[in-house]
């Protein structure tokens, strides 16, 4: 950015001025008071300050009545022209613009108001923040403002103050970093980023994604990938139905051969069935024709055997039936006596029973009387209970008594001590009530009482009368200070080298040793101690003013200057500061007294209304007492403990008395119980003897009756049946029948060694069994066919083949993907890294800017001096001299101006912007100055560089000044512009000419 | 062969099979893919060469001769022409395989152009019933696949010898014999099927290895195996079988070497085996899959990665190995010491190295480390010192 064309009016002592800059060294000269500054200032307020802003009325012309105005025209890197005009003033007045052209001829507005401000804090990015920000208030100021367009007063205050961190915006220290890595970069590290940039390039996107499109790598071997991998997945359908195929294949052909075996076996089986069922057929015919002629043999033989058995039986059953009637006798006789023994104990049995109904009836007595005993000996022993209970209650109601009379005592005792608790309480809370009444009354007087709190104001500051008199007379003198203003200036020429110390409108410079001529410029007073000689004082102003001002400061010296030195403060200001801060003081102390007396009051109360509640809780408890001792003296009355044990006494032997009685009539029931039952029991088992006897020998009789006649039917059958069997033997041929029997004997024997003992076989079963076999054999056969069919539409061994080599293929294409991908993320990541190493140490600006600027140093010292040491955010730590690090203060004050230069100029070229040098090096020796033309000289090649002086001899050749009447000259092949500044301002009042210069030639 | 036998030799057959003409070699780049499938093309030369050497009664093709059962115009019309173009005019019968079906449409379908272009003495087993007399003496009995997977035993389903019959039987089929794995449903051989068929040699096809089934088998089952490697792992690869008959009907047979290339895997794990590998001579008929097992410093990386490219050549220069496959997934960078390597670099390389280094333990090792044999290889062509 350069500076094209300024125009100023109404501007501080600028009644107008208008001048175009060149690209290269701007010289600006003219005489002290000129208004040169003023120049200066207008550049920095049409750039920075809003025109509304307080700060403007600095600028406002101290002798006309317009409003200051300042128009700027600017050319940006881009060749683009931008005018920015401001007219300075409040709500009405003051107005921007900012305006734009392509040829710096033709401009168009482009914005206007605040948004000049933003817009023009948006293309110079110098850190300062953007209006309606929060910042420090007053003139916009930043480390960028400070480099490009330091005041006059100011020059080495880069080197002390500046730095990046007070920057209210980041925009300057981004702007800075872009310019300085550049600076920064090292050439092997661009070439190996550039390089790795390049590679990465090929498989990611700016945004660091990978690149889908052609010519990726990724994109080529996922495409090479991803068509194997669909390959694949119908070559592994193929393997999977030729796996299906096959297994089908295996299967119904395994079916199959156990579908054959078993036909095959169910055959063989079906066939030796048949022929066992044949054998097993002819066996039983000879079975059953050999059972008959046997059955027939065994008939005769039988019969004949019964014949003989029945002729030996005869005279047997004789013999039987005669000792049967014998015993038949024998037997009745027998039960005709058990039977009359048997009614012999049914008589005796009979008798027991009549005697057995006295013996209840005499039962029944003894019960009765029993149960009276039980009855009697019930009500005694209640009596007995009764008096026990009794003689517990009244010895419970003697103790009782003894109890409530102890209570109520104690109960009276604490009552009283009660009472003289809320007595205490009550007189508490009456000494806290007029505590706090006393203060709450003090609090009400006027401050400047003596106050309980002990806070009391220091008795010697003054009122608000006071403060506002002495107010009144401080502005009054500063009115008339001001009336002094005008400016002058102070031209010391020393003879040999002496210590200057300046102070200017009453703010003291550091004191400098000076051997040459030091010009200073004041607006009101100027003060000058020359070494310890001589102090002069120097002041501007008519005389009226100066009376009248120095009226007015002996009064302030008397009135208020004494009054500050009193209370130690220097100003009005902090001393009614001083005053503001007692009062508030005491105002605390007081409120915090009172806060306390009120939380005492309110705990006095508090204990007051708790011991209250307590007194009465006790002295309610004491009646309660009273109340529980006289109840049980009137019980303890109705009872006598004497008389209760006499009664319990006769109560115990009555129930004594009574449980001899029951216990004697229990026992006599018993007895008699036990005799009865003994009687019955003899008799009723004699009975019972008795009639089994008769019982048994009945029976016996009636047993040998039914034997005889059973013996006599016998006897008659056998007549019968000898009869008819000698008719039946008579009609069989015995030998004929063994014969037959014997030949049907020969022929079964092989049969049944044959069949054994094997089971009947299902021939049946077995057939159906061959049947269905053999039409699942054919159904398997077809199923068979079917799926030989099916594997020969299947892959086969070539797809596992294909398969096979795919993967393999598969393989080397996902570990090519993974070495591509591991190249290129590597690419990325060496660029990710580098850019983040070149961060990490491009953030460090002061080791880019170091080395030209200590390089220019060393030059202008010719080495002197070492590094000049700059931090991190541009600040200045120090140089290095021989080895160690020397505070930048610690050198002389133009060698600060020189240092403070060189970095400014430096700065300069690496943001490519204008920079003003407003009389910068005005303490510096001539072969310095003449060193520092060159460099300025060579900078204004990269870089526009405004040099404001008043000693243009110091810088330029006598042929670069302008001719005659000229305002302007260029020479240096239009790289020096040279202005005489007394042909472009026109001031509201007349300077004295500049310097002279000797004449060219 | 004794000299006796030679006199007494009645038949004299080449055997081949699995040409796999049209085959895609998907795992190489695309101009070793190229020439590897021309060398599929380039070995039928060497294959009627060698017939026409020994002067063969007839070329036996067991199939598989191409890749699939309809190959683009670019292989069967080569085969046509170098067919076409033998002057001997002996036989030659090609049998459909599992790879190249007998099936509508296919190669050998006798609709196909294939066939057309076929000159009279080259024969395809186009019949279940196929029988060529080979000459007076002797019979061939064939049987092609019609599909790429069969349970029926293709060589127990050719015609038993008939009682009276002394002449030379052949048998020709494509199939797994009993001792593969998952034979039964890839046209399974039986063990003793030439024997149960009275045939004095059972030509076959399928596998890739010259192999007699079993070794010492009478009468012999053999395949000749692929005349050129199709992939690595292939053992006995490379050959045709040369056949001799006596009058006898006693049966001797050779293999042949035809092929180009050898196909061989290697792995290195040493720098020094690798400068080593470089001075071997017959690289340059090798397919090689070389597997660099070793961990290197940065300048050794870089020196095996020249040797690398010294093997497998550039678009400009010739490789020492015909065709290299190199697997770099056990290559390593070791780089211990870098820093000491590029100790001289400006502040912010090195800063560059140190931020590398200790990303090296951390899931991005790999990639850090990449990136450091990167800024390595970056500081080195820019003439860092």
């Amino acid at each position: 950015m350069r500076l094209v064309r300024l125009s100023v009016e109404h501007f501080q002592c600028i009644r107008s001025a208008e001048l175009d800059f060149g690209r290269g060294l701007n010289v600006l000269y003219g005489p002290n008071d000129l208004g040169k500054s003023s120049l200066a200032w207008a550049i920095r307020a049409v750039l920075l300050l809003q025109h509304n802003a307080a700060a403007h009325e600095r600028f406002v012309s101290w002798y006309g009545d317009g409003e200051p105005r300042v128009a700027l025209t600017l050319c940006d890197d881009e060749d683009r022209y931008w005018r920015v005009t401001k007219t300075f003033g409040g709500a009405g007045s003051g107005r921007s613009h900012l305006e734009s052209s392509k040829d710096g001829r033709t401009f168009i507005t482009e914005v206007s108001g605040r948004q000049v401000d933003d817009k023009l804090r948006t293309m110079l990015r110098w850190g300062i923040q953007r209006p309606g920000g929060q910042g420090p208030r007053g003139f916009p100021s930043s480390f960028l403002t400070q480099v490009l367009l330091a005041e006059q007063q100011n020059v080495p205050g880069v080197l002390f103050d500046g730095t990046l961190v007070n920057d209210p915006d980041d925009s300057g220290r981004l702007r800075l970093t872009e310019a300085l890595n550049a600076l920064a970069q090292d050439p092997l590290f661009k070439k190996v980023v550039d390089a790795a940039q390049a590679r990465a390039d090929v498989a990611f996107t700016p945004t660091g994604k990978k690149r889908n499109g052609r010519g990726s790598p990724f994109v080529e071997i996922a495409d090479q990938l991803n068509g194997m991998l669909r390959e694949r997945d119908e070559l592994e359908t193929k393997v999977r139905e030729t796996i299906a195929a096959e297994a089908r294949v295996r299967q119904v052909g395994l079916e199959r051969d156990e579908l054959l075996l078993r036909l095959e076996e169910s055959r063989a089986a079906l066939v030796t069935a048949e022929g066992q069922l044949a054998a097993r057929q002819r066996r039983d015919l000879l079975r059953t024709q050999l059972e008959a002629c046997l059955t027939t043999i065994r008939s005769v033989e039988d019969l004949q055997r019964q014949i003989a058995a029945l002729d030996e039986q005869a005279p047997r059953l004789q013999a039987s039936i005669a000792a049967g009637e014998a015993g038949l006798a024998t037997a009745t006789a027998a039960a005709q006596r058990s039977e009359a023994e048997r009614d012999r104990a049914r008589k005796r049995l009979d008798s027991l029973a009549h005697e057995d109904i006295e013996t209840d009836r005499r039962l029944r007595a003894l019960g009765e009387r029993e149960s009276s005993a039980r009855e009697a000996l019930y009500q005694a022993e209640r009596s007995v209970e009764k008096a026990s209970e009794s003689l517990r209650l009244a010895r419970s109601a003697a103790a009782a008594v003894v109890q409530a009379s102890g209570l109520a005592s104690t109960a009276a005792q604490e009552a009283a001590a009660a009472d003289e608790a809320v007595a205490s309480a009550t007189a508490e809370v009456a000494r806290a009530q007029k505590e706090a009444e006393l203060v709450s009354a003090e609090r009400d007087e006027p401050p400047g009482q003596a106050v309980a709190s002990g806070t009391e104001p220091r008795p010697d500051l003054p009122g608000a009368d006071e403060l506002a008199s002495l107010r009144a007379l401080r502005d009054e003198l500063r009115v008339a200070e001001a009336r002094l203003g005008g400016g002058l200036s102070v031209t010391v020429r020393p003879r040999k080298a002496l210590t200057l110390r300046f102070t200017v409108d009453g703010q003291a410079r550091r004191p400098a040793k000076a051997a040459d001529e030091t010009v200073v410029a004041a607006e009101r007073t100027l003060a000058v101690s020359v070494a310890d000689l001589v102090d002069i004082e120097v002041t501007a102003g008519e005389e009226s003013a100066r009376q009248a001002a120095t009226k007015l400061q002996r009064r302030w010296a008397k009135q208020g200057a004494a009054v500050l030195a009193r209370h130690g403060v220097e100003t009005l200001e902090e001393l009614e500061a001083l005053c503001q801060r007692a009062e508030a003081d005491r105002r605390a102390a007081e409120a915090a007294l009172a806060r306390r007396l009120q939380q005492a009051l309110a705990s006095a109360q508090t204990r007051r209304d708790e011991r209250m509640a307590r007194a009465q809780r006790l002295r309610d408890a004491a009646v309660q007492a009273a109340t529980r001792l006289s109840d049980a003296r009137s019980r303890a009355s109705q009872l006598d403990p004497d008389s209760g044990q006499q009664a319990l006494g006769a109560a115990e032997e009555a129930r004594d008395v009574r449980k001899r009685e029951r216990a004697a009539l229990t026992e006599e029931i018993a007895r008699v119980e036990t005799e009865r039952g003994a009687a019955i029991s003899s008799a009723r088992k004699a009975y019972e003897t008795a009639e089994e006897r008769a019982r048994l020998d009945r029976t016996s009789v009636d047993q040998r009756g039914g034997e005889l006649k059973i013996l006599a039917e016998e006897r008659t059958r056998a007549q019968a049946a000898l009869a008819e069997l000698r008719i039946q033997v008579a009609g069989t041929n015995l030998d004929e029948a063994r014969r037959t029997a014997g030949a049907l004997q020969a022929e079964l024997s092989p049969l049944e060694g044959q069949l054994g003992a094997l089971d009947l076989p299902d021939v049946p079963l077995l057939r159906s069994t061959v049947d269905r076999l053999a039409a699942q054999l054919r159904d398997s056969d077809t199923e068979l066919a079917r799926a030989r069919g099916a594997l020969e539409q299947v892959g086969g061994a070539v797809v596992r083949d294909r398969q096979r080599d795919l993967d393999q293929a598969i393989q080397q294409a996902r570990d090519r993907e993974h070495e591509t991908e591991v190249e290129f993320d590597g690419w990325k990541l060496l660029v990710e890294t580098l850019r983040a190493s070149e961060s990490a140490e491009g953030s460090h600006l002061g080791r880019a800017l170091a080395g030209p600027v200590s390089e220019r140093f060393r030059s202008l010292t010719r080495g002197r001096y070492g590094k000049l040491e700059l931090g991190p955010h541009l600040q200045a730590g120090g140089l290095q001299v021989g080895g160690n690090l020397r505070e930048i203060g610690a050198l002389s004050a133009g060698t600060q101006d020189q240092l403070a230069t060189l970095l400014r100029v430096c700065i300069a070229e690496q943001l490519q912007s204008a920079i003003v040098l407003d009389d910068h090096l005005s303490q510096s020796d001539p072969d310095r100055i003449a060193w520092f033309n060159a460099i300025l000289r060579d900078a204004a090649r990269q870089v526009q560089i405004i040099l404001i002086t008043c000693r243009p001899s110091e810088v330029l050749a006598p042929d670069e000044l302008p001719a005659a009447g000229e305002p302007t000259h260029s020479g240096a092949a239009g790289l020096v512009r040279v202005v005489d500044m007394t042909k472009v301002i026109s001031r509201f009042a007349p300077v004295t000419p500049a310097d002279p210069l000797p004449a060219p030639g | 062969m004794t000299r006796r036998e030679v006199d007494d030799v009645a038949l004299k057959l080449l055997h081949t099979a699995d040409w796999h003409l049209g085959k895609r070699f998907r795992g190489f780049d695309e101009p070793d893919r190229v020439a590897l499938s021309r060398a599929r093309l380039d070995v039928i030369d060497r294959i009627l060469a060698a017939a026409d050497l020994r002067g063969v009664d007839a070329i036996l093709c067991a199939g598989d001769l191409f890749d699939e059962p309809t190959p683009d115009r670019q292989w069967w019309e080569p085969l046509a022409s170098k067919l076409s173009g033998t002057k001997s005019r002996r036989p030659v019968i090609l049998l459909p395989g599992n790879h190249d079906p007998l099936q509508e449409g296919s190669v050998y379908h006798p609709d196909h152009a294939f066939r057309r272009a076929l000159p009279a003495w080259v024969h395809v087993v186009d019949r279940d019933d196929y029988t060529f007399a080979l000459n007076d003496l002797a019979v061939l009995h064939a049987r092609p696949c019609r599909s790429r997977a069969g349970q029926q035993d293709p060589a127990l389903a050719l015609p038993a010898r008939e009682p009276g019959d002394e002449r030379i039987r052949i048998g020709m089929v494509h199939g797994s014999t009993f001792d593969a794995v998952d034979c039964q449903t890839n046209f399974p051989i039986a063990k003793d099927a030439a024997a149960r068929r009275g045939f004095d040699y059972l030509a076959i096809g399928d596998t890739h290895s010259t192999r007699n089934v079993p070794p010492d088998a009478r009468p012999p089952v053999v395949y000749p195996g692929t005349p050129e490697t199709t992939s690595f792992g292939e053992a006995e690869a490379g050959n045709v079988v040369a056949v001799f008959v006596t009058r006898s009907r006693r049966v001797t047979f050779q293999p042949e070497r035809v092929a180009y290339w050898s196909w061989t895997e290697r792995t290195v794990r040493s720098l020094g085996e690798l400068r080593d590998l470089r001075s071997e001579p017959q690289l340059a008929r090798t397919v090689l899959r070389l597997t660099i097992d070793v961990t290197l410093s940065a300048p050794e990386l870089d020196e095996a990665e020249a040797i690398l490219r010294e093997l497998k050549g550039t678009t400009a220069t010739r490789g020492r190995v015909g065709i290299l496959q190199v697997d770099r997934g056990r290559m390593r960078l070791d780089t211990a010491g870098i820093e000491t390597l590029l100790a001289d670099l400006p502040d912010v390389l090195r800063a560059t190295v140190a931020h590398l280094r200790t990303m090296e333990a951390s899931d991005q090792g790999e990639v850090a480390r990449s990136a450091l044999y990167h800024l390595y290889r970056l500081v080195r062509e820019a003439g860092a010192p």
